[in-house]
């Protein structure tokens, strides 16, 4: 029988062995240096990179746009998403492309539509400047490397939109519409309907849906590298310039933003591993309904 | 109806940001305040097919790594899927989540990492380095695509076969790997695609060494000429549009009229 529970093991072995020594292991030489651990300059255990790198003015800014983005980017895409799943209806066969195309599109060519987009030369100024709406493109407002973060909020969300009704879609079967068509006949409004039938039937979808975008939008390097600013920049994009600063005393400090990184993405592990399990009690239950 | 209306908005403003993209990939002059290019040509593609910019060869450097990165996440991936798909064993559930973690700790949060153990092995700056780098947020997909349809397939006609006298190495090959080709395929897909996508891995760990197609198009992107940033643009979707369409053609013979085993996050 030791044979038996051994097998198993041999064929998740080279995985685990894979994400192990390029994940895992990473993930530790990143905490101990982030405590000085064989830092340049640094002599044994110390809290001072935690120091420096939280008391440094622009981490604060950085950490509010980051978080900023990534919560307006999360909470748009659940609910754009959640309509856009409700309007494809039985359709999403027809309407293929819109999850093909987010997926062949990488971000940093999404941050390029935005630019050409909704940049102050950009189709959308010249579309008002054709229509008498501005004279020059100073006027145009500013959505690209912009303070609150449009430009990327805009990006994730062409990027997200189609995969959170994607998630949500399976959910969407003859089980939800008929709740939804009893509810309709006993005089719920559409939009009361959606509110108190389709969204709590659903949102175990959504809700893990969003727990991916946050931890990605929260992470990601290439879109606000594009569309950010130079100050304050989002907290990926500061942990890279003090990774790649001349002065190597400073690596420490990228380590422990790398951290702070890693904390807001395991907290998004946790809401979507919680919402996972409870979509697959929900997809059972659809199942029944579609059956009964 | 309203309905309907409603969808044809929101895919209009879905395709409508393609457009300045393909106009300006065709627009040699595009001058403020015009709505339309002055002129078309295809001044933007001669230069990036003729030698000098490297277009051609950092898309085939990312090709051909995607490529490689999806070989070895259908090796290592193929039989992790299965065990975690169709057997309990202890240390089950620590394995799934390993497997889930890179699909949502970010690459800055460990590539630093990454970097510092590979200066101290001479990976840095090459192929080999940047290869290895891409299977952390590649292999998941894979694992849990195989893993998906592994549990949906479950044990039965294995058994069959195993009890018809077919060997264990046998049985797997003429019944469960057929079976498994369309997440196979679906998994290929979206492995290829993450690893060509990556930007910040490849910049870290290659080092300005290993020139993929996102490492060439950055500078192009907050450049002056945007002719050749929207080409070259459209070259890197081209590259992974190229691939998903191989896929999925391969995917309906594969499957028949089965549905495909899309995103299995």
């Amino acid at each position: 029988m030791m044979k038996g529970r051994l097998v198993p093991w041999l064929m998740v072995g080279p995985a685990v062995l894979v994400l192990g020594a390029l994940f895992l292991v990473p993930l530790a030489l990143v905490l101990l240096q982030s405590f000085g651990y064989q830092a340049v300059g640094s002599t044994g255990l110390t809290l001072a990179p935690w120091k420096s790198a939280l008391s440094d003015p622009e981490f604060m800014g950085a950490l509010v746009l980051s978080f900023r983005v990534a919560l307006v980017s999360t909470l748009l895409a659940m609910a754009l998403g959640l309509g856009l799943a409700v309007l494809l209806e039985r359709n999403a066969g027809r309407y293929a492309f819109l999850t093909r195309l987010p997926l062949v599109v990488p971000h940093l060519v999404v941050g390029y539509l935005v630019l050409l987009l909704l940049g102050r030369t950009g189709l959308m100024a010249r579309l008002g400047h054709a229509l008498g709406l501005l004279a020059a493109p100073e006027q145009f407002p500013v959505l690209v490397n912009d303070r609150f973060g449009w430009g990327m909020i805009l990006a994730y969300l062409w990027k997200e939109v189609p995969f959170v009704a994607l998630m949500v879609y399976p959910l969407l079967g003859r089980g939800t519409a008929a709740w939804r068509d009893a509810a309709r006949t006993l005089g719920a409004t559409p939009w009361q309907a959606l509110r108190h039938v389709i969204l709590p039937l659903t949102w175990p979808a959504v809700a893990a849906a969003g727990a991916i975008i946050f931890a990605y939008s929260f992470g990601a390097f290439e879109l606000p590298l594009l569309l950010g600013r130079s100050y304050p920049r989002a907290l990926p994009v500061l942990a890279y310039q003090r990774y790649i600063d001349p002065d190597l005393g400073r690596r420490p400090e990228a380590m422990a933003i790398a951290l702070v990184l890693t904390l807001a993405a395991l907290a998004a592990a946790a809401c979507y591993l919680v919402s996972l399990a409870r979509m697959e009690r929900a997809l059972a239950s659809v199942r029944r309904d579609e059956h009964g | 109806m309203a309905k309907r209306a409603a969808l044809r908005i929101a895919v209009s403003a879905f395709l409508l940001p393609l457009l300045p993209l393909v106009l300006w990939a065709f627009a040699p002059a595009w001058p403020w305040p015009r709505l339309l290019p002055a002129r078309l040509g295809m001044q933007a593609w001669q230069y990036l097919l003729s030698p000098g910019p490297g277009v051609l060869q950092a898309a085939l450097t990312s090709a051909g790594l995607a490529l490689l990165v999806t070989l070895a996440c259908v090796a290592i991936g193929l039989p992790a899927g299965l065990a975690l798909g169709r057997h309990t064993f202890p240390g089950r559930t620590a394995v799934e989540v390993l497997v889930l973690l890179p699909l949502l700790v970010p690459p800055m949060a460990w590539s630093v990492g990454v970097h510092y153990l590979f200066v101290r092995l001479g990976l840095t700056d090459s192929l080999a380095g940047v290869w290895l780098a891409h299977l952390v947020p590649a292999l998941p997909y894979m694992v849990r695509t195989v893993g998906a349809a592994a549990a949906t397939l479950g044990m039965r006609a294995e058994e069959v076969g195993r009890t018809l006298g077919a060997g264990p190495w046998q049985a797997f090959r003429l019944i469960t790997l057929p079976r498994l080709v369309p997440a196979l395929l679906a998994g290929s897909a979206l492995t290829f695609l993450v690893s060509l996508s990556q930007y910040l891995l490849t910049l870290l760990i290659g080092g300005g060494a290993v020139s993929t197609l996102p490492v060439v198009l950055m500078p192009f992107l907050t450049g002056a000429d945007r002719s050749l940033a929207a080409a070259l643009s459209l070259v890197f979707c081209g590259v992974g549009a190229l691939f998903l369409w191989l896929t999925e053609l391969l995917l309906r013979r594969a499957a028949g009229r089965d549905r495909a085993p899309w995103l299995h996050l």
